[in-house]
Protein backbone atom coordinates (compact mmCIF):
# COMPACT_ATOMS: atom_id res chain seq x y z
CA UNK A 1 0.00 0.00 0.00
CA UNK A 2 1.49 3.24 -1.09
CA UNK A 3 1.43 6.19 1.24
CA UNK A 4 -0.72 8.93 -0.24
CA UNK A 5 0.26 12.38 0.95
CA UNK A 6 -2.31 14.69 2.38
CA UNK A 7 -4.07 16.82 -0.18
CA UNK A 8 -3.05 20.43 -0.31
CA UNK A 9 -5.58 21.78 -2.78
CA UNK A 10 -5.92 25.44 -1.80
CA UNK A 11 -9.43 26.58 -1.10
CA UNK A 12 -10.39 29.66 -3.04
CA UNK A 13 -12.01 32.44 -1.15
CA UNK A 14 -15.67 31.54 -0.93
CA UNK A 15 -15.11 28.10 -2.47
CA UNK A 16 -16.45 25.05 -0.69
CA UNK A 17 -15.52 21.44 -1.33
CA UNK A 18 -18.44 19.20 -2.17
CA UNK A 19 -16.61 15.93 -2.69
CA UNK A 20 -13.24 14.58 -3.81
CA UNK A 21 -11.72 11.51 -5.44
CA UNK A 22 -8.07 10.42 -5.36
CA UNK A 23 -6.24 7.82 -7.37
CA UNK A 24 -2.58 6.85 -7.74
CA UNK A 25 -1.00 5.76 -11.03
CA UNK A 26 2.39 4.52 -12.10
CA UNK A 27 4.53 7.17 -13.78
CA UNK A 28 4.42 5.18 -16.98
CA UNK A 29 3.14 6.42 -20.34
CA UNK A 30 0.82 3.43 -20.67
CA UNK A 31 -1.21 4.89 -17.79
CA UNK A 32 -2.28 7.87 -19.91
CA UNK A 33 -5.55 6.25 -21.02
CA UNK A 34 -6.39 5.06 -17.49
CA UNK A 35 -5.92 8.54 -16.04
CA UNK A 36 -7.95 10.14 -18.79
CA UNK A 37 -10.80 7.66 -18.47
CA UNK A 38 -10.87 8.04 -14.70
CA UNK A 39 -11.15 11.83 -14.90
CA UNK A 40 -13.94 11.55 -17.46
CA UNK A 41 -15.82 9.02 -15.36
CA UNK A 42 -15.55 11.05 -12.17
CA UNK A 43 -16.51 14.28 -13.91
CA UNK A 44 -19.59 12.75 -15.47
CA UNK A 45 -20.60 11.12 -12.16
CA UNK A 46 -20.46 14.58 -10.63
CA UNK A 47 -22.58 16.00 -13.45
CA UNK A 48 -19.88 18.44 -14.51
CA UNK A 49 -20.19 20.05 -17.93
CA UNK A 50 -18.21 18.56 -20.79
CA UNK A 51 -15.97 21.59 -21.22
CA UNK A 52 -14.89 21.54 -17.57
CA UNK A 53 -14.22 17.80 -17.81
CA UNK A 54 -12.25 18.34 -21.02
CA UNK A 55 -10.22 21.08 -19.34
CA UNK A 56 -9.40 18.81 -16.39
CA UNK A 57 -8.39 16.01 -18.78
CA UNK A 58 -6.24 18.41 -20.78
CA UNK A 59 -4.43 19.91 -17.80
CA UNK A 60 -3.69 16.50 -16.28
CA UNK A 61 -2.58 15.15 -19.68
CA UNK A 62 -0.14 18.06 -19.99
CA UNK A 63 1.24 17.53 -16.48
CA UNK A 64 1.50 13.79 -17.04
CA UNK A 65 3.28 14.22 -20.39
CA UNK A 66 5.68 16.64 -18.76
CA UNK A 67 6.52 14.11 -16.05
CA UNK A 68 7.04 11.35 -18.61
CA UNK A 69 8.98 13.46 -21.15
CA UNK A 70 11.00 15.72 -18.85
CA UNK A 71 10.62 14.48 -15.28
CA UNK A 72 13.06 11.59 -15.51
CA UNK A 73 10.20 9.27 -14.56
CA UNK A 74 11.02 5.61 -14.02
CA UNK A 75 8.20 3.11 -14.26
CA UNK A 76 8.09 1.01 -11.11
CA UNK A 77 9.83 3.66 -9.05
CA UNK A 78 7.85 6.84 -9.64
CA UNK A 79 4.16 7.41 -9.33
CA UNK A 80 1.64 10.18 -9.52
CA UNK A 81 -1.42 10.83 -7.40
CA UNK A 82 -4.30 12.85 -8.79
CA UNK A 83 -7.03 14.31 -6.59
CA UNK A 84 -10.14 15.75 -8.19
CA UNK A 85 -12.18 18.03 -5.98
CA UNK A 86 -15.68 19.12 -6.80
CA UNK A 87 -16.01 22.65 -5.48
CA UNK A 88 -18.80 25.17 -5.54
CA UNK A 89 -16.84 27.25 -8.04
CA UNK A 90 -15.32 24.57 -10.27
CA UNK A 91 -13.12 21.49 -10.36
CA UNK A 92 -9.94 21.44 -8.30
CA UNK A 93 -7.07 19.27 -9.44
CA UNK A 94 -4.07 18.29 -7.38
CA UNK A 95 -1.29 16.50 -9.26
CA UNK A 96 1.47 14.96 -7.16
CA UNK A 97 4.51 13.27 -8.59
CA UNK A 98 7.76 11.85 -7.33
CA UNK A 99 9.77 12.89 -10.37
CA UNK A 100 12.18 15.76 -11.03
CA UNK A 101 11.18 19.15 -9.70
CA UNK A 102 9.17 21.27 -12.09
CA UNK A 103 7.47 24.50 -11.14
CA UNK A 104 4.97 25.50 -13.83
CA UNK A 105 4.33 28.80 -12.11
CA UNK A 106 7.97 29.83 -12.43
CA UNK A 107 8.22 29.36 -16.18
CA UNK A 108 7.88 32.48 -18.27
CA UNK A 109 6.27 31.72 -21.61
CA UNK A 110 5.32 33.80 -24.57
CA UNK A 111 1.64 34.70 -24.80
CA UNK A 112 1.51 32.76 -28.06
CA UNK A 113 4.50 30.49 -28.71
CA UNK A 114 5.96 31.20 -32.11
CA UNK A 115 4.63 28.48 -34.44
CA UNK A 116 7.79 28.85 -36.51
CA UNK A 117 9.90 27.89 -33.50
CA UNK A 118 11.61 24.52 -33.29
CA UNK A 119 9.59 21.36 -33.02
CA UNK A 120 10.44 21.12 -29.34
CA UNK A 121 7.66 23.65 -28.70
CA UNK A 122 8.40 23.86 -25.03
CA UNK A 123 5.81 26.03 -23.35
CA UNK A 124 2.73 25.14 -25.39
CA UNK A 125 1.50 22.65 -22.78
CA UNK A 126 2.09 25.14 -20.03
CA UNK A 127 0.31 27.82 -22.01
CA UNK A 128 -2.70 25.52 -22.38
CA UNK A 129 -2.76 24.79 -18.66
CA UNK A 130 -2.75 28.49 -17.89
CA UNK A 131 -5.45 29.18 -20.46
CA UNK A 132 -7.79 26.56 -19.02
CA UNK A 133 -7.29 27.28 -15.32
CA UNK A 134 -8.06 30.15 -13.03
CA UNK A 135 -5.62 29.16 -10.28
CA UNK A 136 -2.26 27.44 -10.48
CA UNK A 137 0.12 26.76 -7.59
CA UNK A 138 3.21 24.65 -6.94
CA UNK A 139 5.30 23.48 -4.05
CA UNK A 140 7.69 20.64 -3.35
CA UNK A 141 7.67 19.00 0.09
CA UNK A 142 10.97 17.22 -0.44
CA UNK A 143 9.32 14.08 -1.77
CA UNK A 144 6.48 15.20 -4.01
CA UNK A 145 5.90 17.93 -6.52
CA UNK A 146 2.47 19.33 -5.66
CA UNK A 147 0.73 21.13 -8.50
CA UNK A 148 -2.74 22.43 -7.76
CA UNK A 149 -5.08 24.11 -10.15
CA UNK A 150 -8.70 25.14 -10.41
CA UNK A 151 -10.91 24.89 -13.47
CA UNK A 152 -13.89 27.19 -13.68
CA UNK A 153 -17.25 25.65 -14.35
CA UNK B 1 -5.61 6.38 -31.86
CA UNK B 2 -5.98 5.19 -35.42
CA UNK B 3 -4.44 6.78 -38.49
CA UNK B 4 -5.27 6.01 -42.09
CA UNK B 5 -3.94 7.58 -45.24
CA UNK B 6 -5.77 7.83 -48.54
CA UNK B 7 -6.12 10.10 -51.56
CA UNK B 8 -8.26 13.18 -51.03
CA UNK B 9 -7.90 13.75 -54.76
CA UNK B 10 -5.13 13.18 -57.27
CA UNK B 11 -2.93 15.94 -55.78
CA UNK B 12 -3.90 15.90 -52.12
CA UNK B 13 -3.48 13.28 -49.40
CA UNK B 14 -6.08 12.69 -46.72
CA UNK B 15 -4.89 11.66 -43.26
CA UNK B 16 -7.77 10.48 -41.09
CA UNK B 17 -7.23 10.43 -37.35
CA UNK B 18 -9.60 8.77 -34.89
CA UNK B 19 -9.18 8.75 -31.12
CA UNK B 20 -7.19 10.67 -28.55
CA UNK B 21 -4.21 12.71 -29.66
CA UNK B 22 -2.48 12.45 -26.29
CA UNK B 23 0.95 11.09 -25.37
CA UNK B 24 0.06 7.62 -26.64
CA UNK B 25 -1.82 8.83 -29.68
CA UNK B 26 1.12 11.02 -30.63
CA UNK B 27 3.34 7.94 -30.66
CA UNK B 28 0.98 6.21 -33.05
CA UNK B 29 0.75 9.01 -35.60
CA UNK B 30 4.34 10.24 -35.38
CA UNK B 31 6.01 8.13 -38.06
CA UNK B 32 3.19 7.74 -40.60
CA UNK B 33 2.31 11.43 -40.46
CA UNK B 34 5.95 12.41 -40.86
CA UNK B 35 6.24 10.07 -43.85
CA UNK B 36 3.26 11.64 -45.62
CA UNK B 37 4.46 15.14 -44.79
CA UNK B 38 7.91 14.27 -46.09
CA UNK B 39 6.45 13.93 -49.57
CA UNK B 40 5.65 17.64 -49.25
CA UNK B 41 2.34 17.54 -51.07
CA UNK B 42 -0.85 19.09 -49.77
CA UNK B 43 -2.51 17.27 -46.88
CA UNK B 44 -5.99 17.29 -45.41
CA UNK B 45 -5.98 15.97 -41.86
CA UNK B 46 -9.50 14.78 -41.10
CA UNK B 47 -9.92 15.57 -37.41
CA UNK B 48 -13.63 14.84 -37.01
CA UNK B 49 -12.87 11.63 -35.12
CA UNK B 50 -10.36 13.18 -32.71
CA UNK B 51 -12.11 13.74 -29.40
CA UNK B 52 -9.08 14.95 -27.43
CA UNK B 53 -5.84 16.74 -28.21
CA UNK B 54 -2.90 17.79 -26.04
CA UNK B 55 0.23 19.75 -26.85
CA UNK B 56 2.21 16.61 -27.63
CA UNK B 57 -0.29 15.84 -30.40
CA UNK B 58 -0.23 19.41 -31.64
CA UNK B 59 3.55 19.10 -31.88
CA UNK B 60 3.24 16.38 -34.52
CA UNK B 61 0.73 18.38 -36.53
CA UNK B 62 3.03 21.41 -36.40
CA UNK B 63 6.03 19.39 -37.52
CA UNK B 64 4.04 17.93 -40.41
CA UNK B 65 2.76 21.36 -41.45
CA UNK B 66 6.30 22.73 -41.44
CA UNK B 67 7.58 19.85 -43.54
CA UNK B 68 4.80 20.35 -46.08
CA UNK B 69 5.39 24.09 -46.15
CA UNK B 70 9.04 23.54 -47.02
CA UNK B 71 7.79 22.11 -50.30
CA UNK B 72 5.40 25.03 -50.79
CA UNK B 73 2.49 22.80 -49.84
CA UNK B 74 -0.13 23.23 -47.20
CA UNK B 75 -1.72 21.19 -44.43
CA UNK B 76 -5.26 21.91 -43.30
CA UNK B 77 -7.35 20.44 -40.50
CA UNK B 78 -10.81 19.28 -41.52
CA UNK B 79 -13.72 19.53 -39.07
CA UNK B 80 -12.14 19.28 -35.64
CA UNK B 81 -14.69 19.09 -32.81
CA UNK B 82 -15.50 22.32 -30.97
CA UNK B 83 -13.35 21.44 -27.96
CA UNK B 84 -10.39 20.39 -30.09
CA UNK B 85 -10.84 23.56 -32.14
CA UNK B 86 -10.68 25.62 -28.96
CA UNK B 87 -7.36 24.01 -27.97
CA UNK B 88 -5.93 24.75 -31.42
CA UNK B 89 -7.11 28.35 -31.32
CA UNK B 90 -5.79 28.89 -27.79
CA UNK B 91 -2.46 27.59 -29.10
CA UNK B 92 -2.42 30.37 -31.67
CA UNK B 93 -1.89 28.09 -34.65
CA UNK B 94 -4.52 29.34 -37.08
CA UNK B 95 -1.89 30.37 -39.63
CA UNK B 96 0.17 27.20 -39.58
CA UNK B 97 -2.76 24.82 -39.05
CA UNK B 98 -5.76 26.35 -40.79
CA UNK B 99 -9.13 24.85 -39.94
CA UNK B 100 -11.70 24.10 -42.63
CA UNK B 101 -15.24 22.84 -42.18
CA UNK B 102 -15.90 21.05 -45.46
CA UNK B 103 -14.08 19.31 -48.29
CA UNK B 104 -14.92 22.19 -50.61
CA UNK B 105 -13.41 24.61 -48.13
CA UNK B 106 -10.32 22.41 -48.00
CA UNK B 107 -9.93 22.54 -51.79
CA UNK B 108 -10.36 26.29 -51.71
CA UNK B 109 -7.66 26.56 -49.05
CA UNK B 110 -5.23 24.81 -51.39
CA UNK B 111 -5.89 27.15 -54.26
CA UNK B 112 -2.65 28.98 -54.71
CA UNK B 113 -0.67 26.59 -52.53
CA UNK B 114 1.87 24.32 -54.12
CA UNK B 115 0.84 20.79 -55.02
CA UNK B 116 4.17 19.05 -55.34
Amino acid sequence: MREVPESSVPASTGSKTITAETRTFEADRVEAANIDEWIGTVGRQWGENERAIFAARLCVAELFANVIEHGEAQAGRDHITVTLTRCTDGIGVEFLDTCARFDPTARVIAEQPDPRASAAISGRGLMLIRAYTKELAYHNDGKYNHITLKIAR
Amino acid sequence: MQISISDFDSMIKRVTLVGKLDIMGAEVIGLPLAAVAGARGNIVVDMAGVDFIASIGIRHLVMAAKAVARGAGKLVLLSPTPMVTEVLLVSGLEQLLPIVRSEDEARAAFAGAGSA
